[in-house]
């Protein structure tokens, strides 16, 4: 058997398309649960909010410090599981500065922009912190694979609809279809 | 330098091999979520599947998740080197002698 020149640049190509895909497949399988815990988060939060809204505060206070605290562990618990491997490259502890800055950068972030903006009223706020999350998880998805920027996408239209078209029920909307959105954005990214 | 290895050659196993070689060692991949990534029917899966068995390139091991019968499938030792042995032969093809 032989193969000339073009068959092998067809076959390596093939290749480096094969190696791509499953590379997204596992970026996007170690996104998912991320996608699962704030989506959980968002339903449960805006609900409260919408139910009981003197217990707002509470809520999103509490939610969000479960969220934060899942997050880092899920993220410890995967960089275990990348340093084990062993085609590896991820250098032990090499994320720990990555995520400091990041969290730094997020805690400034939300003080800044209320500095700048003014005060909010409670719907203009849910709205921008929504907002910011439905970009960020875009942003991602420029580099992550389509699928998390299409979810970021969908996720920023429901936040941008219930702001302009949901009545007083907005927190239901952004419960039902934010929350709903990031749900199920995080089982589709599980599927192959 | 080996000649090209035709059993890994064909597209099909050649997509195969390529996505269980993306894998860590001794990592497997369930048969349907295999089959959805290359697109291919059950009949063609196991044609391609029980020829790169035979070889010793990938083995493959059922078990039960509950009552749903499982088949989950990996790259052996013996397949990846084969493997890197064919790309190692593909990239001298294009660079030539």
């Amino acid at each position: 058997m032989n193969v000339s020149r073009d068959e092998a640049v067809e076959a390596l190509d093939v290749i480096a398309r094969s190696r791509d895909q499953m590379l997204t497949l596992r970026r996007y399988a170690r996104f998912a649960p991320f996608l699962l815990i704030w989506g959980g988060i968002w339903v449960v939060a805006n609900g409260i909010t919408d139910i009981a809204p003197a217990w707002s505060d509470r809520a999103w206070l509490g939610c969000t410090a479960l969220g934060v605290i899942a997050s880092i562990l899920l993220g410890m618990h995967l960089g275990r599981r990348s340093r084990s491997r062993a085609d590896s490259a991820v250098r032990r502890g090499a994320w720990v500065p990555r995520l400091v800055m990041l969290g730094l950068a997020i805690c400034c972030y939300f003080p800044v922009m209320y500095v700048v903006l003014g005060p909010l009223a409670a719907r203009q706020t849910n709205a921008f912190i929504s907002l910011f999350w439905a970009f960020a998880y875009m942003f991602a998805g420029a580099w992550v694979g389509w699928r998390l920027f299409a979810i970021g996408a969908v996720a920023a239209a429901a936040v941008v609809f219930g702001y302009l078209a949901i009545g007083p029920h907005y927190y239901l909307w952004m419960a039902a279809c934010g929350g709903g959105t990031l749900i199920a954005g995080g089982l589709w990214l599980r599927k192959i | 330098m080996d000649g090209p290895d035709e059993l890994i050659h064909q597209s099909t196993r050649l997509k195969l091999t390529a996505t269980l070689n993306s894998l860590d060692v001794g990592e497997a991949l369930e048969f349907g979520r295999l089959k959805a990534i290359l697109g291919a029917t059950d009949g063609n899966m196991t044609t391609h599947l029980s020829a790169l068995e035979k070889a010793g390139y990938i083995d493959i091991s059922k078990d039960f998740v509950g009552k749903k019968p499982r088949t989950r499938i990996a790259l052996s030792r013996k397949g990846r080197r084969a493997f890197q042995q064919h790309v190692a032969y593909l990239k001298a093809t294009i660079e030539g002698p």
